[in-house]
């Protein structure tokens, strides 16, 4: 953000005076503008995209043998046949207990990131370019995020739209109208906007910002969102300069005053409530609908577990590095944890469910902290089916993770203010970016010998220190598994003390005479 | 993720964006890169490494928005008056301040108790013209052990504080607090920072009520705690704590037991009094996020010096000094870290700030976990743990008996390896 000299010399003081009173030895200087920020205006302070820590696993695990760019070897490894065979990276959801599913091309797909959160140009350019890329064969799923989706996106063909009455698509249409001239897009071609291509994920959220069940039964997918991992526990939120009215109006709230969903949904305070929850949704889209449930991690063997029992198709879990538009600042930093040691918890509970029940269709998906084709593939290889991308798809766009999303100031004008996004360029870096990283993910594949990008296993990773090996369950470049090396020291400091032979001997004496 | 981070991430991803094709280096092979250039001397915050675990299914969230979030906070155990604080914080003047800086805090602390926001301060002297008929709000007054005790008790009789916070220094403190608890009938809290982690039963056992521990000053003054981190204050000190409350518990048990026997009503005054002792964590605890980890490793209430920091800071404005301007910032600031502590804990399924636990908690180092006795992400088992079970599966294995002493012997040197 921007601040302003006041600010900044208000700051310089702060820091004076804990220089004159002995404290700035420890005075955390990264947190010092919130103290300063608080003083001015009396409020919480804010910030968007996810959290900063210090280590989030992904750089110190590394996949063998793996190469972005493939060698003329790895192509002379794949006899002709297999080397003009596609390697598979389709995504399937549902089918545990819904009768339909999304399939798509790619195993990643587009984190859920609203309107009001964003800025209308830059959802038109998401909705473009996913189109453009199915209609070159590249399905790419789309999450709504919680503050509801846009005319195009859930009546985005006739057989939708012949859902509603007259007057109703009249209504629809002429919001759609209002939309684009108040963001000076009247230029775009309605036929061209009008169509959805691509399979879309409607979000269930606390707030429950939907008008109509056309939102539920024109998606493709709907997402209970119980949390996320930017903000777990707290319900989303909308600064009020950035609900104006036409966001409001698609949320049905009030303009101009802050969106606090609440924290948890009003229905569902248990496990029980989950069940009951999904098998309303389920009734009401006739199960035809996969079910998601999307949980901020933190406990995560156990909300993955009361999950596994409610009747859903596929879990979501939000690491700590999550991604928001905009959540209170600390509360951001200090609750949750990292998106790689959540899958381990998450696999156990699902192994621990299956041991009993064979059918396994259960789908896990990850966010949080996940940008490309190499950390898709680690999170695939730890036991990931998909994977959810946000702030990968902003930085195509042009964003530059000074992380002001909350405000209207964003410099690349994607999440507010009036500087102007380039809707051609932005479809235009979207679809290289997915055609990129699909191409880095085959070319891993291939590079592992693999046919399918989720034949990638756990075996195919090492963990470059001691921490992420226990947390990822993980051997280390030298083979041995962090048990191993602790059992060697184990064994190194008994031999010292002379306790290894000796102590043996009267244990096996002590144990004849009994 | 730092800037040096971000960079990195925005033009891998750029590069990717603009040509479509297959980058040479990913993200993680930069990151890795980048790390293994950084400065080794790089002082690394272990706080940054601790998180904690939020509401989700398993337990439900609270609403800081519609729901009441309780932060009451009780100090007096053997007190006659208790102090209440409905903000756990204690503004702590930890160097002497101007008189203005002291007057625009004493107004903030006013306004902030007038609607209901109770905060301590603790100070050496009480703020000009402010007599205890103007305070709304619980002042504690700093003595120290250098003057001699009966000036001390005649200088706070005048002052009338709530409560009386005394540095201690050495053994001749004990007896001028056994005289205080005698005569003072408000809470007396003791700054054993001095002293840590020695001699707290013995100080405890003179009926005090709470202990404050600076763990700046800790650091400065304790040889082993000087490569430490705040968190391994805190974990021994609420360790030291516990270990107290099992002795007095088991003693008040006893003499019950005794009275019960002898059917003497009047012994029940011998009794050692309650076990809560209320620990106040000053020094490294100076953001919202530390005040909440602070907690859940054990803390009461946290000596907080940033309210005073914010009002001093005005002084080196090129403003002149308006009281009125300073202390609605003062007011501002706490009044929005009040809605962040309240916030916390409600997203974290609790509707009371003390509720919080070591188990909330969560690291991603293996030091933080040493030190604060914290569990490791994904496993949910603390370093030390995660030893002890492979060392008890060794010498299962290996059929070796070894003793107590032995073993505690080998974990330590093997955790420390």
């Amino acid at each position: 953000m921007p601040y302003s000299k006041d600010v900044l010399n208000f700051k310089r003081n702060i820091l004076k005076a804990a220089v004159g009173a002995s404290q700035n030895s420890y005075f955390d200087q990264d947190k010092l503008i919130l103290d300063v920020r608080k003083a001015i205006d009396s409020h919480v302070p804010y910030s968007g995209l996810g959290a900063r820590p210090p280590n989030d696993y992904f750089p110190s695990i590394k996949i063998i043998g793996a190469r972005l760019q493939t060698t003329e070897q790895d192509d002379l490894c794949h006899d002709h046949h297999e080397k003009n065979t596609n390697i598979d990276t389709n995504l399937i959801i549902g089918g545990r207990y819904s009768s339909n599913f999304i399939l798509t091309n790619t195993p990643f797909f587009v984190s859920g990131m609203s309107y009001g959160s964003l800025k209308l140009p830059a959802k038109i350019a998401l909705h473009l370019a996913l189109n453009r890329l199915a209609k070159e064969g590249i399905k790419v799923m789309m999450n709504t995020g919680e503050g509801g989706a846009l005319p195009w996106e859930l009546y985005g063909s006739d057989e939708a739209r012949s859902y509603v009455s007259k007057r109703r698509q009249d209504n629809i249409l002429n919001y759609a109208e209002r939309l684009l001239r108040e963001h000076h897009l009247d230029s775009i071609d309605r036929d061209h906007l009008f169509c959805r291509f691509y399979p879309l994920i409607t979000q269930y959220a606390s707030g429950r910002f939907w008008r109509d069940p056309s939102y539920l039964l024109n998606a493709d997918a709907i997402e209970i969102k119980i949390g996320q991992g930017a903000k777990i526990g707290h319900g989303g939120l909308l600064p009020g300069p950035k609900v104006t009215e036409l966001v409001a109006e698609n949320r049905g709230i009030p303009p101009y005053k802050v969106a606090h969903s609440p924290s948890r949904h009003l229905d569902i305070l248990g496990p029980e409530d989950l069940v009951a929850k999904i098998l309303e949704l389920r009734e009401i889209t006739d199960w035809k609908i996969p079910i998601i449930v999307k949980i901020g991690s933190s406990r995560v063997y156990d909300d993955i577990e009361i999950i596994l029992k409610s009747y859903a198709d596929a879990a979501s879990i939000d690491g700590l590095v999550g991604g928001t538009g905009a959540a209170p600042w600390e509360l951001r930093d200090i609750i949750g944890i990292n998106t790689l040691p959540s899958l381990k918890p998450a696999k156990e509970a699902i192994y621990d469910y299956y041991l009993n029940h064979q059918d396994d269709k259960f789908q896990l998906l990850v966010h949080g902290g996940i940008w490309d084709a190499e950390r898709i593939a680690k999170c695939i290889a730890l036991g990931a089916s998909g994977v959810g991308i946000g702030t990968g798809f902003l930085l195509c766009m042009g964003c530059t993770l000074v992380q002001d999303c909350y405000t209207n100031m964003c410099p690349a004008g994607l999440t507010g203010s009036y500087e102007k996004l380039d809707i051609e360029k932005s479809i235009d870096s979207i679809v290289n970016y997915v055609k990129g990283t699909l191409h880095e993910l085959k070319n891993i594949a291939r590079s592992l010998r693999r046919k399918s990008i989720h034949d990638i296993r756990k075996e195919d990773l090492v963990a470059m220190d001691q921490l992420s090996s226990i947390a990822s369950d993980l051997p280390l470049e030298d083979g041995q598994t962090y048990r191993d090396i602790i059992k060697g020291r184990i064994a190194t400091v008994l031999k010292e003390k002379n306790l290894i032979g000796v102590k043996t001997q009267l244990y096996t004496d002590q144990f004849r005479n009994q | 993720m730092n800037n040096s981070e971000k960079f990195l991430i925005r033009k891998s991803i750029l590069e990717l964006a603009r040509t479509g094709m297959p980058r040479t280096t990913s993200i993680d092979d930069d990151i890795r890169h980048n790390n293994q250039n950084k400065n080794k001397y790089e002082t690394v915050n272990l706080w940054d490494y601790v998180t904690t675990l939020g509401a989700q299914l398993s337990r439900p969230a609270y609403d800081p928005y519609r729901e009441t979030i309780n932060l009451d906070t009780t100090i007096g155990r053997n007190s006659s008056y208790n102090v209440n604080l409905t903000i756990p914080l204690l503004i702590y003047e930890n160097m002497l301040f101007s008189n203005d800086v002291l007057e625009a805090v004493h107004r903030t602390l006013n306004r902030l108790a007038e609607e209901g926001n109770v905060l301590g301060f603790v100070s050496e002297s009480e703020i000009k013209n402010t007599t205890a008929d103007k305070r709304k709000y619980p002042w504690f007054k700093k003595i120290s052990c250098n003057t001699t005790a009966a000036n001390q008790l005649k200088s706070y009789q005048i002052d009338s504080p709530q409560g009386i916070v005394l540095e201690y220094e050495d053994h001749n403190s004990i007896k001028l607090l056994k005289n205080l608890r005698k005569e003072f009938e408000y809470p007396i809290l003791v700054d054993i920072s001095n002293i840590f982690p020695n001699y707290i039963n013995e100080i405890l056992d003179t009926g005090i009520d709470g202990i404050i521990v600076d763990t700046e000053k800790v650091k400065k003054q304790n040889e082993i705690y000087k490569t430490k981190h705040a968190i391994a204050v805190i974990r021994d000190t609420r360790n030291a704590l516990n270990e107290y409350s099992k002795i007095v518990n088991k003693k008040n048990r006893s003499n019950l037991y005794q009275d019960c026997n002898n059917n003497n009503d009047d012994d029940i005054k011998s009794y050692h009094g309650s076990a809560e002792v209320t620990l106040v964590i000053a020094g490294d605890v100076n953001t919202t996020g530390k005040i909440i980890k602070s907690v859940a490793l054990g803390a009461d209430i946290i000596g907080y010096s940033t309210s005073m920091l914010i009002a001093y800071s005005e002084i080196f404005s090129d403003r002149l000094f308006e009281i009125d301007f300073v202390t609605e910032r003062v007011y501002s600031h706490m009044i929005a870290t009040k809605e962040e502590i309240k916030g916390i804990p409600a997203a974290l399924g609790y509707s009371n700030f003390h509720n919080l636990t070591p188990s909330d908690l969560r690291t991603s180092s293996i030091e933080a976990s040493l030190q604060g006795d914290i569990l490791l992400e994904g496993v949910d088992k603390t370093y030390y743990q995660i030893i002890d079970g492979l060392f008890n599966e060794y010498i299962k294995e290996n059929r070796i008996q070894i003793s107590l002493e032995e073993r505690k012997e080998i974990l330590k040197s093997l955790v420390r390896h």
